[in-house]
């Protein structure tokens, strides 16, 4: 009987150790795969976070100094200029209805198989291969008081209506969106004809062969299949608004004439660098994450919401 | 026995090669004293085409004269000027050698103890032959050498005006917006110009008694909104009325709108001294007629002209090697290197050991006669760069687009120096205490 409960507890003790090997096995397993990760995302993401929102609240060149506080978030928040900054990154907001009209319905023209369609997509998509400082001055040329704009418009009988596109404040900020909307929209034609050319024919010939016309089809056939990538363009468009527009801005106007098309960008890379005021620069880039960090959870939630509905 | 012996040959023989090199490195240290390298920050290109070139020679022969110095040269871009060296200063490490523009650009670092007085290492007898130090004397000490005097003059084209009827270039504002009626009415823009720097601010120097009056605007023991100050814009409002830029202005860069001088296009514009030249070559020197600021201003200082070393050069305060920098710096002023600079970017330099009987062509001459003689403000200077930048750009954009008058210009500008004070609390105390010395 002894020998007989020796060699149980060391059936026992082989079987518990048999079982928990694995489990140490998966343990060490997961930590292998998850620090590596953790460590990557700490150091990339998790550290400037920090670092940005630690220069912040304190002040000196270095943004270490003194006590933490919210003294520049105050300063920034009261000041004119920031507040104007502000006021022209939501108007900018404006352009991304317009170029998302406008890359939908060039998608739906190209995919209703013109002739030529492959080429048109090169020649709209080619705006976006593009560097901004190549198009920014390009549109200074065009947008000139004497530019070609003024003189078409001069030409076709319509010169009252030329503009001092850049010199006039009234007009600085919407040529910028209008710049923007250019180079943008090529973006947004591929990726919506590349969902379209996805879909089977089957589908828009299903909703023919039922009666439907040119614009049913695109209503209750298209537009519903281009959902997911509409809402991806947007929510991009919306960051690109929001927090990257520099490039168009300092090609162009650097904000001027006045501030009247000066961005919550240039605020920062002016006080950043050009005046040394890194506190004041990462106050505002905190607040610019802000409105973008909910943009993309808004982004995030609604994908979430539209993989649940189709499972 | 054979064994022991070859084996004490062995070593004998590794203790002769490891003595051997030992001593041979020594001999190779002491024969070869490590060198010197010096980093030197450059900009004058900009303002003097051939600088670079200039430099690049003086750095050569320099080199080959003084075995154990090597002289890293880097070149500044204009964008990114200020704003490198104040993050290198604020770090105190960078260039043993540095250029910045002179004045403020360059007493903000001292104030932050980044420079060394070139005063403290260069003796006297060699810095009192260089031009308008006292741009960038403080303490009673010199903190920066000139290489060269540039000026911002006016230019007229001469066949332009003798075709409206203009008799002479105008001296006072009245004759300016009279000129530019007259030129109109032929159809001629009267004033080639852009939009995006400072330059119309230095009108605001003809109504100051002296340098101290702008230093305590920007100090804030005056306001920019106060008439003394303010009254300038409205000569420029004036101007506007007038018809006397071109219809662009607004929107086109001051590069371009000068193109609209150098093509025969508008009959004045304002420029630096190596644009004008250049503009001479284009359209022939004797068809370019150079002139002085019309006065507009009551102030002491309404007829000094607008002459600057530009950008200055000095040993930084972490260097290891400031005497070996400061020497390398004064030898930029031996007569070769003068010659050398004159010949190859044709702008005087700042040293009155340079003989002025080498310039001769007439425009050269009126040139360094503007630029040597009388008081000498540039105006820019005297600004903190955060105070011209969103003070003096946005005012002259407000009135030369025609947007608004001298009032808003200058609340725009008092506002830009208010945002300043609150933020560098340091740098203000230095400007508070500062006692500046014209140029003459």
């Amino acid at each position: 009987m002894a020998g007989s409960g020796i060699s149980t507890d060391a059936a026992r003790r082989e079987m518990e150790s048999a079982s928990l090997k694995p489990r140490a096995r998966r343990g060490l397993r997961w930590w292998a795969l998850v620090v590596p990760a953790a460590l990557f995302l700490g150091v990339v993401f998790l550290y400037p976070l920090a670092r940005l929102v630690q220069v912040s609240l304190h002040s000196g060149p270095n943004g270490n100094e003194g006590p933490a506080t919210l003294d520049n978030y105050r300063f920034v928040l009261d000041d004119p200029i920031f507040r104007q900054a502000v006021r022209h990154n939501l108007a900018l907001l404006l352009a991304v209805p317009i170029a998302t009209l406008a890359a939908i319905a060039i998608a739906l023209a190209l995919h209703a198989g013109i002739r030529g369609w492959k080429a048109y997509r090169t020649v709209v998509f080619m705006p976006y291969m593009l560097s901004v400082p190549v198009l920014g001055s390009t549109f200074l040329f065009l947008y000139g008081l004497h530019g070609v704009v003024n003189s078409i418009l001069g030409d076709v009988g319509l010169g009252g209506l030329a503009q001092d596109w850049w010199g006039d404040p009234h007009w600085a900020l919407p040529s910028i969106g209008s710049l923007v909307v250019y180079h943008e929209v090529g973006f947004g034609v591929v990726l919506m004809l590349a969902r379209l050319l996805a879909l089977p024919p089957e589908l828009f010939d299903a909703a023919r062969v039922d009666g439907a016309r040119w614009w049913q089809v695109q209503r209750y056939v298209t537009l519903p299949q281009l959902r997911s990538v509409i809402t991806t363009y947007v929510v991009l468009e919306l960051i690109t608004m929001l927090s990257w527009v520099f490039a168009y801005v300092y090609s162009t106007t650097k904000g001027g004439p006045n501030f009247a098309s000066y961005v919550l960008e240039l605020y920062i890379f002016e006080n950043g660098f050009t005046f040394q005021l890194p506190s004041f620069a990462a106050a505002v880039a905190v607040l610019l994450l802000i409105p973008t960090t909910l943009v993309i959870m808004l982004w995030l939630r609604r994908s979430r919401i539209a993989e649940v509905n189709l499972e | 026995m054979r064994v022991r012996r070859s084996r004490s040959i062995v070593v004998g023989a590794l203790v002769a090669a490891l003595t051997l090199a030992l001593v041979a490195g020594a001999a190779a240290r002491i024969e070869a004293p490590q060198k010197t390298t010096l980093t030197f920050w450059f900009w004058a290109e900009l303002d003097a085409p051939g600088a670079n070139k200039w430099l690049a020679q003086a750095v050569k022969s320099y080199e080959a004269s003084h075995a154990g110095i090597s002289i890293k040269v880097v070149e500044q871009p204009t964008d990114t000027f200020i704003a490198t060296f104040t993050a290198a200063a604020a770090a105190k490490k960078g260039p043993d050698i540095a250029a910045q523009w002179a004045t403020g650009p360059v007493l903000a670092p001292v104030w932050n103890g980044a420079i060394t007085a070139i005063s403290d290492l260069v003796p006297k007898s060699e810095t009192s032959h260089w031009l308008n130090t006292s741009e960038n004397t403080y303490g009673g000490k010199l903190w920066a050498m000139p290489v060269y005097l540039i000026g911002i003059p006016w230019v007229y084209n001469k066949d332009l005006f003798a075709k409206a009827g203009v008799a002479a270039p105008p001296r006072t504002w009245n004759d300016f917006t009279g000129a530019c009626k007259k030129l109109r009415a032929k159809g001629i823009t009267p004033f080639g110009f852009g939009n995006d720097f400072y330059w119309t601010t230095q009108l605001m120097l003809q109504d100051l008694n002296s340098l101290q009056d702008i230093v305590d605007a920007v100090a804030g023991k005056a306001k920019f909104t106060d008439a003394k100050y303010a009254n300038f814009e409205t000569a420029w409002k004036q101007a506007v009325d007038a018809k006397c830029f071109n219809d662009d202005v607004a929107s086109l860069t001051v590069p371009k709108g000068q193109d609209l001088f150098a093509t025969g296009k508008a009959a004045m514009t304002m420029g630096t001294d190596g644009t004008v030249r250049s503009w001479a070559k284009t359209l022939g020197a004797s068809k370019v007629g150079v002139m002085r600021w019309p006065v507009y201003g009551k102030g002491a200082l309404r007829n000094a002209y607008d002459a600057t070393q530009s950008t200055s050069y000095f040993v930084t305060s972490w260097s290891q090697h400031k005497q070996e920098g400061a020497d390398f710096l004064r030898s930029l002023h031996s007569a070769a290197n003068l010659a050398a600079w004159y010949a190859l970017t044709g702008v005087p330099p700042a040293d009155d050991r340079f003989p002025v009987s080498k310039i001769t062509s007439a425009l050269d001459k009126t040139l360094y006669k503007l630029n040597t003689t009388g008081p000498q403000v540039w105006l820019q200077n005297f600004f903190p760069p955060q105070v011209d930048l969103d003070g003096n750009v946005p005012a002259q954009q407000l009135v030369l687009g025609g947007r608004g008058d001298g009032k808003a210009a200058a609340a725009l500008r008092e506002r830009a120096a208010a945002r300043w004070r609150a933020t560098k609390k340091d740098e203000l105390k230095n400007w508070q205490t500062w006692k500046p010395v014209i140029a003459k």
